[in-house]
């Protein structure tokens, strides 16, 4: 039996400091606590590198609980909210495994904190922001939506975020922009999925700017009144819930803005499965399995899907005159 | 026995002496076959008892699961369930072929008398997933069933993976094996690679990205099939009818 000895200066992998922050170092120890009334004022009217001056705190604000309230435009008197465990224990991230029962396990190693978002393409604003400086904790709310994947489940969560709206328009896109493209984390050593050619990493999704700006669309930073478990997307993800759940990027790294409509993982792996648009449509079915019915988690028999996933009223009108079975 | 700082080793020592005299029996087991082995009813019991406990714990937990009480099958019952007995099904059929090819391969014939009950296992997980879809997933929603079963190829190469199970379940006994004889029983069960390549298909086909499962199964479905028509040329190059593995086994 091989016993192995370790020299004193050992140090386990999991010690070593966030690759981020290395590369960051000298931003991060430029910003790290000057947050002075003057320095805020000189953020509100400066410009890009000023909006990005707020403290990065590690561990995360809201470690206990994040206090938002609810938003009464979007409350779901009528669902039931489902269970935090089934939420957190049944996901889709195959970044960290392609069973259900493995982002839960597997995705604890993300690091989340420090944790920045690039801003690029047609923005008045880019650079590499730190999430709290993009998203304002003042504005933080809870919404009850419903949440559809395309595997034909489908879930009801109190989400914690701001309207996407809010965080574009301070990253002011240019007239040319039409469309946003997100990028998700990618990092091969803890992601035993992204090892596999399982779809093209990193994981990459995008909205028409009216669908990114409309006021339902939400990033959001937690659920059920905590962060966000890290197999639900932490520190930050998108959440569309009139779309097909594989729309609602989890872990965002990057945010693009372009005039072209972009390649989203799901749609340049099987482009005759996954479309762009992603609507909930019980009318137009997958290849493979009708979309008509779907599983609320938590139940055992299935439930009619609803036309939008029931946003209809607020977000048809974006789709007028479009074909829907040719645009899927 | 004892180390030199006074630590005894009889444990360790007569837990050894177990392991070897365990692994002593499994060999003559697997080496001298149906007509050599002393109690091989205990084997076969052991070995049905073990891979029916699945299938007993899932009615356990859908029935608790029906009744509103809480389960074990997860926030997706039909679907969880779905993935267990098609994996465990797949796996039953990978093993009943196994067992004809290792006894070539490595003279086990002692494998053959499980080869019966593996067979009928797969069969019955076979069935379990079928129903699940039908009753439980789908729950006789005809019209929905209707519409998989002419729009979905994958659904259709699985439930002709299924009813073709029904003919060899049912000439499984003794007496159908007497009845048809042994030529056209064996014949007959040559369907179990039409079973197979239908499975193998099925599971292939509902794979939403590259899945690393589906793939190894199919693999070793081909490695399975390829070493039985090997074995089938080399007997039919050596001009007759044998040794094979003898069909009345159970």
């Amino acid at each position: 039996m091989l016993i192995r000895t370790r020299p004193d200066w050992w140090l386990p992998i999991g010690a070593a400091t966030p690759e981020q922050l290395v590369a960051n170092r000298r931003h991060v120890l430029k910003t790290m606590g000057h947050l002075t009334a003057g320095a805020a004022a000189a953020a509100l009217l400066g410009g890009p590198a000023a909006l990005a001056q707020a403290a990065p705190q590690c561990p995360p604000r809201f470690h206990d609980g994040i206090p938002a309230p609810r938003n009464p435009a979007y409350l779901l008197p009528d669902e039931r909210t489902t269970a935090f465990d089934a939420a957190t224990r049944y996901n889709n991230y195959y970044e960290f495994g392609l069973e259900k029962e493995a982002p839960a396990e597997n995705a604890q190693a993300l690091e989340t904190c420090p944790w920045t978002i690039a801003v690029d393409g047609l923005v008045e604003r880019p650079g590499v922001y730190d999430i709290d400086s993009l998203i304002d904790a003042d504005r933080l709310e809870e919404r009850v939506y419903r949440f559809r994947c395309v595997e034909a489940w489908s879930m009801v969560v109190p989400w914690i975020g701001v309207p996407l709206a809010t965080v574009l328009a301070k990253l002011r896109p240019k007239p040319a922009a039409r469309y946003v493209a997100f990028e998700s984390h990618l990092d091969r050593r803890i992601m035993p999925g992204a090892r596999l050619p399982v779809l093209a990493w990193p994981y990459r999704e995008g909205l028409r700017l009216d669908e990114a700006m409309h006021p339902l669309t939400l990033l959001a930073v937690g659920m059920y009144g905590k962060p966000l478990p890290k197999q639900n997307g932490a520190p930050v993800r998108l959440v569309v819930p009139w779309k097909y759940g594989f729309k609602s990027i989890k872990a965002i790294r990057r945010i693009t803005l372009l005039s072209r409509q972009p390649a989203t993982s799901w749609n340049t792996a099987a482009p005759h499965e996954y479309g762009f648009y992603a609507n909930v449509n019980p009318d137009v079915d997958h290849p493979r399995w009708s979309q008509k019915r779907e599983r609320r988690l938590g139940e055992i028999f299935r439930r009619p899907t609803l036309p939008f996933n029931g946003y209809a009223k607020e977000v048809a009108a974006l789709y007028s005159g479009m074909d829907l079975r040719r645009f899927f | 026995m004892t180390t030199r700082n006074g630590t005894s080793l009889n444990g360790p020592v007569r837990w050894a002496g177990a392991a070897g005299r365990a692994a002593t029996g499994i060999g003559r087991f697997l080496r001298r076959g149906p007509q050599t082995v002393r109690g091989r009813g205990v084997w076969r019991w052991a070995m049905t008892i073990t891979l029916l406990a699945p299938a007993g714990w899932l009615v356990w937990q859908w029935t608790r699961a029906l009744l509103g009480l809480p389960h074990a099958l997860g926030p997706n019952p039909p679907e969880w369930t779905h993935r267990f007995t098609g994996r465990l099904a797949l796996e039953l059929l990978l093993a009943t072929l196994a067992t004809s090819s290792l006894a070539r391969l490595f003279g086990w014939r002692g494998l053959l008398l499980l080869r019966r009950r593996l067979g009928l296992l797969a069969a019955l997980y076979m069935a379990l997933h079928v129903s699940n879809y039908l009753f439980l997933d789908r729950a006789l929603d005809w019209a929905e069933i209707a519409g998989d079963l002419t729009k979905r190829p994958y659904i259709v190469l699985g439930a002709t993976a299924f009813v073709t199970t029904w003919p060899l379940v049912l000439t499984s006994t003794d007496s159908a094996i007497r009845r048809l004889g042994g030529r056209r029983w064996r014949r007959l069960h040559r369907l179990v690679y039409l079973v197979l390549a239908a499975a193998i298909a099925h599971s292939l086909w509902q794979m939403k990205t590259i899945e690393p499962r589906p793939v190894i199964f199919a693999v070793i479905a081909a490695g399975l099939a390829s070493e039985r028509f090997v074995a089938r040329r080399r007997r039919k190059q050596r001009g007759k009818k044998g040794p094979r593995p003898s069909c009345r086994v159970s």
